[in-house]
């Protein structure tokens, strides 16, 4: 009874995941659009959020790489995924805070690593396959898209020519609603997946599923993809406003050519089975079509305070990892520790948001 | 009902295969999909102009360079769709 309760509090939590990982990533697939004026603020939500949901049903490679290419499911506990998800929700959060988009699969990878160090060592993470389906990806994903938005745009601009620029600006801004729909397909496609995947390793914890042969049960499909909908519904404002307008100002060629790059990147990594940050990719493609035009265009240091957030994703979601699964092991381990856990971070929100309330007038206060 | 998943492999080899692929396939289609949206933009945008100067002949050329240049986007968006649904 009370590992069901167990279970049901990591399943919670992943759908939480998946719906902070919603709304902190909602901005690389509208910002561009938004800021172009491609489509208005809430259909372009509205949108991305409908094929966010449609995208999630379209592939499962992803979620195989999560559930059994990082760690050692043999070795893996509901605590430790427990303690992996509040360490990449808590990062979430963080950054989101800030207005950073950074990358919500790396939180959630360092998130269950950290966690799984803390419990089992170094011997139950596979560093081989975290070295060559993440962290490489990793480095090459933000590259790649610059690379290819950069070439993009210098084509783009060579084939328009002197062309008048209202016809052409309708005509990109038309081209950005495909491009944009196809990049949120993508996002749907590759990360609904991940937390399909923690599900799936909570459920082959828990014993539900076999750990040499684990499936994805339809709820869990249907679930993750209505919490990362949702999640994109809701909207992030604060990082539409940095993706939008704080990197360079964009023309709608720019937005079309990084939108389009950041789709064939994703989509050609979720070929092949990786779970690639969609924030690295559509970031480093809007560099790249900013920076191509003119590098002064760039506000290099808004790129550098993203790029110093990804360096730090995954140490720090995995040491939140590690010490929330620190916290739920001195609390006696089993289903009270991720309860103890729970009720410090409601307690955290609560004291955060009363702090957030304006004090009284010292009038009224002394009165 | 349940969705099977693959294996998945972190062999060297494969490892730095599949960045290849991620790369190659990226760079095709990324640039590709910019250049035939131009190409049927430019073609579009002039076959408008062409007809509006009442130069039928190059209307008629400009136009059918817009036409294959969306259609070919429309086959490369559908190709992206269609090989993401057979993996």
């Amino acid at each position: 009874m009370s590992s069901d309760l167990l279970l049901w509090l990591v399943v919670g939590a992943a759908l939480l995941f998946d719906f902070t990982n919603g709304f902190h990533d909602t901005a690389n697939v509208v910002a561009t659009s938004i800021s172009t004026r491609a489509l208005p603020p809430r259909l372009a939500i509205a949108m991305a959020a409908v094929l966010n949901f449609i995208g999630a049903f379209l592939s499962l490679k992803v979620a195989a790489t999560i559930a059994s290419g990082l760690v050692d499911t043999n070795a893996i506990t509901l605590q430790i995924v427990f303690a992996g998800l509040v360490g990449a929700i808590l990062w979430n959060l963080l950054t989101w805070w800030f207005g950073l988009p950074s990358s919500s699969s790396h939180a959630l990878i360092g998130g269950v690593v950290g966690a799984m160090l803390a419990a089992v060592g170094p011997s139950a993470v596979d560093g081989e396959g975290l070295l060559g389906k993440v962290v490489l990806p990793a480095l090459v994903a933000p590259v790649l898209a610059f690379t290819v938005a950069g070439i993009a745009i210098l084509c783009a601009y060579r084939i328009i020519g002197q062309l008048r620029p209202g016809p052409v600006s309708r005509g990109f801004r038309a081209g950005q609603v495909a491009s944009g729909s196809l990049l949120a397909l993508a996002h749907g496609t590759n990360d609904a997946q991940k937390t399909m995947g923690i599900i799936t390793l909570a459920l082959v914890a828990h014993g539900n599923l076999s750990a040499d042969d684990p499936t994805v049960p339809t709820w869990v499909v249907i679930s993750s993809a209505a919490a990362i909908a949702l999640g994109t519904y809701s909207g992030g404002w604060r990082i539409i406003r940095t993706m939008g307008s704080k990197i360079i100002k964009m023309d709608a060629a720019q937005g079309f050519t990084a939108q389009g790059s950041g789709a064939a990147v994703i989509l050609a990594a979720t070929h092949v089975g990786f779970p690639l940050s969609t924030t690295h990719v559509i970031s480093g493609g809007v560099v790249g079509a900013g920076a191509a035009k003119r590098l002064s265009a760039v506000k290099w240091g808004v790129a550098g305070n993203m790029a110093v957030a990804w360096v730090l994703t995954i140490p720090a979601a995995g040491l939140t990892g590690a010490v929330a699964y620190g916290i739920s092991s001195a609390a006696g381990g089993g289903t009270a520790g991720p309860v103890v856990v729970c009720l410090i971070l409601l307690a955290a929100v609560g004291l955060f948001a009363r702090s957030r309330q304006a004090p009284p007038p010292i009038a009224q206060e002394a009165s | 009902m349940t969705f099977a998943l693959a294996a998945s492999s972190s062999s060297d080899a494969s490892v730095w295969s599949d960045l290849g692929s991620v790369v190659v396939y990226g760079l095709i289609a990324g640039i590709g999909i910019a250049v035939l949206f131009s190409v049927a933009l430019r073609g579009l945008i002039l076959a408008s102009t062409a007809r509006r100067e009442g130069n039928g002949g190059a209307a008629l050329v400009w136009g059918g360079v817009g036409f294959v240049g969306v259609l070919a986007c429309v086959a490369v968006v559908g190709l992206g769709i269609v090989t993401m649904l057979h993996r």
